[in-house]
């Protein structure tokens, strides 16, 4: 036996050289986790139709989506036209920012990037506030009823690029900054400017106007048509499929752009297409649901501490379960199930998802980097 | 050996957005072959960080190519550079939670397919990196857990992953003390020796890169590169000539940098016969540090006697004009005692 055999040998005995076992308990107790995660959606999605000002029985809830026709109508109607759009809604939007945040945390290499804090979704409310204020001031109200599918398709674009025109501002101060930290203040900043400028438009609406957006700006994933869900869910899946091709250069990314490049990544091409995911996600999401709070920046870090690993293959679809896992049970939160009462979304979002970042700060240096 | 990779004429710099031109060094036109180890020495600012990222295609030149194996790299994919061509930078990558082994893993971006998943070949290919550079033991562990020298090893195991003809590093030692640099050198030309590829290093540590380098690439602020054995150019001056500061300069004789402190005195030194040199050679180091120059004529008046007394140890003597005037018992209590002894002078 060779000396390096023999070293080997000893090695493998000490259990340094554990890797096959090691892989093999790895991938056993993770499917038990992607099997949890499943169950949790399974579940959460089922509570989302069950619960909510009325509870649904559960057999009414499957004969009004196996059977309509012999279903009783009150709970049908419950069901199809607000429970299911809702449900399908906070399940997409909260993939959706997830990936959105994800992409975004590991194009700048920074734990504390995500949409809302880095003010796109504030980017993506002006986009829409000045394509509703515009119409509405040319005489096109009715272009924006929300059962007109064209109306629709021109908000989710007026948001994309609202979205698009404030990432690509951040993305010219981050050349330029080298903390992380001061990045996020410069996003927070990014978002005040936005939201100011909504502000200064609001004043030049309908009083009416004025109230539904401002009720829009508090997010909400009710509400939302099934018409709008044939532009929202095309839009959203578009971003999520963009993230599933990318996870092989968003690994590579981890190591920095220098890294990348010498591996072969088209650095520039990766930028672009990483930068359009996430506007899509996050102005596709934000031109349906509003601004929706942290539920962008928390989930990838939730992920990361779950399957313990920054590796995009896994990240990816850990982060699609887990958004609308954390979506969905902000939403059934936000309703008080049994109750009339409704708090805003946001309210909410940021009562679980503010802490994470203050967390984050605070345990950089032990492991939660991106 | 063949010339892996050349430079023809090779201007770097940048352009700037005005269009006119920053020019770091031109007229560069230096060879790389399979299974040497050259270091890349140059004082601050002459541009070896330039002249690195161009060489590795991520950075245009103003004029002239590179060359690999008789093709401009501008006419290759970056894939295809990839595969001729790995690096490592200064610059620590802080990830969460990645252990070793996928680190060295994504060496293998430019051969995997769009998932990025490792064949078995792929997979013996990553293990065999992780032993030449000898972190079998690291290999499950994260990345944010090792040591500066530790996760060193770990990108250049990373690089040779990559199956490069060319490996690239960019002042890969900074950062790591003097041992850490030490054993990575010499992997370094192991592993160049060893797998027949070019490795080239930039460094500031020329005492290491005289020793260990098969071959030196010099570049000096503002001129041309300047290539050859370590020997060759410190006998030509060509070393000295590029890093000679006002009162730093290049011994020769030693090897190694001297500096100039200003001149306090002159003294004679003598020691009894049957001294160890390495006193006499430490007490010599001692006195020059405190700016006391060692002459050896008749009129300096101060002298200082080494001797070995029973007892006592080695003793040191201070002797003004003949007359014994102090004795030390250490190399700081004489160098103390020196500076009074002036004083009164």
């Amino acid at each position: 036996m060779t000396v390096e055999a023999e070293k080997f040998k000893t090695l493998i005995s000490k259990g340094v050289y554990d890797v096959t076992v090691e892989s093999e308990r790895g991938s056993f107790s993770s499917a038990l986790r992607w099997f949890f995660l499943l169950v949790v959606v399974a579940i959460l999605f089922l509570l989302e139709l069950c619960l909510g000002s009325v509870m649904v029985p559960v057999g009414d809830i499957v004969k009004s989506l196996l059977d309509p026709a012999r279903a009783d109508e009150r709970w049908r109607e419950i069901i199809t036209v607000f429970r299911l759009p809702r449900t399908i809604t906070a399940a997409f939007a909260g993939a959706g920012l997830g990936i959105a945040g994800l992409k975004m945390q590991t194009l700048f290499r920074n734990p504390l990037a995500g949409p809302y804090v880095l003010g796109i979704s504030s980017g993506a409310s002006l986009g829409v506030a000045i394509l509703v204020l515009s119409a509405w001031n040319l005489g096109l109200p009715a272009v924006f009823s929300k059962t007109a599918l064209l109306g629709n398709i021109s908000i989710v674009v007026a948001s994309i690029i609202g979205a698009g025109i404030a990432f690509s501002v951040v993305i010219a101060f981050s050349r330029k900054v080298q903390h992380s930290v001061t990045l996020l203040i410069i996003g927070l900043m990014i978002g005040y400017i936005s939201n100011a400028f909504v502000e200064v438009l609001l004043q030049f609406a309908a009083e009416h106007q004025m109230q539904r957006f401002i009720t829009w700006t508090f997010g909400s994933f009710g509400g939302v048509t099934w018409v709008q869900l044939k532009v929202f869910v095309p839009t959203v899946t578009m971003g999520l499929f963009l993230a599933v091709v990318m996870m092989k250069p968003l690994n590579a990314l981890l190591l920095g752009e220098g890294y990348a490049r010498s591996m072969g990544v088209n650095v520039q091409r990766t930028r672009i297409l990483l930068i359009s995911g996430s506007s899509l996600l996050a102005g596709g999401v934000t031109a349906f649901c509003g601004p929706v709070a942290f539920i962008g920046i928390a989930v990838p870090h939730l992920c990361r501490l779950i399957f313990r690993t920054s590796d995009h293959r896994i990240l990816v679809p850990a982060v699609i379960l887990m958004g609308a896992i954390l979506a969905m049970t902000a939403d059934l939160i936000s309703q008080v199930p049994g109750s009339k009462i409704v708090l805003p979304l946001n309210a909410v979002t940021s009562i679980i998802g503010a802490p994470v970042v203050i967390w984050v700060i605070l345990k950089r240096r032990q492991g939660l980097e991106v | 050996m063949s010339k892996l990779l050349r430079t023809l004429n090779l201007t770097i710099g940048y352009k700037k957005r005005n269009r006119s031109r920053f020019v770091v060094a031109e007229g560069i036109n230096v060879n790389l072959k399979s299974g040497e180890f050259v270091c890349l020495l140059g004082p601050n600012g002459a541009g070896k960080s330039t002249l690195l990222r161009t060489l590795a295609g991520l950075q245009k030149p103003i004029s002239g190519d590179v060359m690999i194996n008789g093709t401009s790299i501008y006419n290759f994919s970056p894939r295809d550079i990839a595969k001729h061509l790995s690096i490592v930078l200064t610059d620590r990558p802080s990830i969460g939670f990645i252990p070793v082994f996928s680190v060295v893993a994504l060496g293998r971006y430019p051969y995997t397919n769009w998932t990025g998943s490792l064949s078995s070949q792929d997979e013996e290919i990553v293990w065999r990196a992780i032993r030449a550079v000898g972190i079998e033991d690291l290999a499950n562990r994260l990345l944010s857990e090792l040591s500066d020298g530790e996760r060193q090893k770990v990108m250049i195991a990373r690089a040779l992953a990559q199956e490069p003809k060319i490996m690239i590093l960019d002042e890969a030692t900074a950062f790591l003390d003097l041992p850490r640099r030490v054993e990575l050198m010499l992997l370094l030309r192991k592993l160049a020796n060893e797998s027949n590829i070019a490795v080239l290093l930039s460094t500031h540590d020329l005492d290491l890169a005289l020793r260990s380098a098969d071959r030196l690439w010099i570049l000096p602020k503002g001129g041309s590169i300047i290539a050859g054995i370590p020997e060759d150019l410190v006998l030509n001056g060509a070393f000295s000539a590029a890093f000679d500061g006002s009162n730093v300069v290049f011994d020769k004789r030693l090897g190694t940098f001297v500096f100039e402190s200003p001149e306090r005195g002159r003294v004679v030194l003598e020691s009894s016969s049957s001294l160890d040199d390495v006193v006499t050679a430490w007490t010599c180091r001692a006195l020059t540090r405190a700016g006391y120059v060692i002459v050896s004529d008749e009129v300096t008046p101060l002298k200082i006697k080494i001797s070995n007394e029973n007892g006592s140890g080695t003793v040191w003597r201070m002797i003004w004009d003949g007359k014994v005037e102090k004795r030390a018992c250490s190399l700081e209590d004489l160098i103390s005692k020196l500076g009074s002894m002036a004083n009164v002078a």
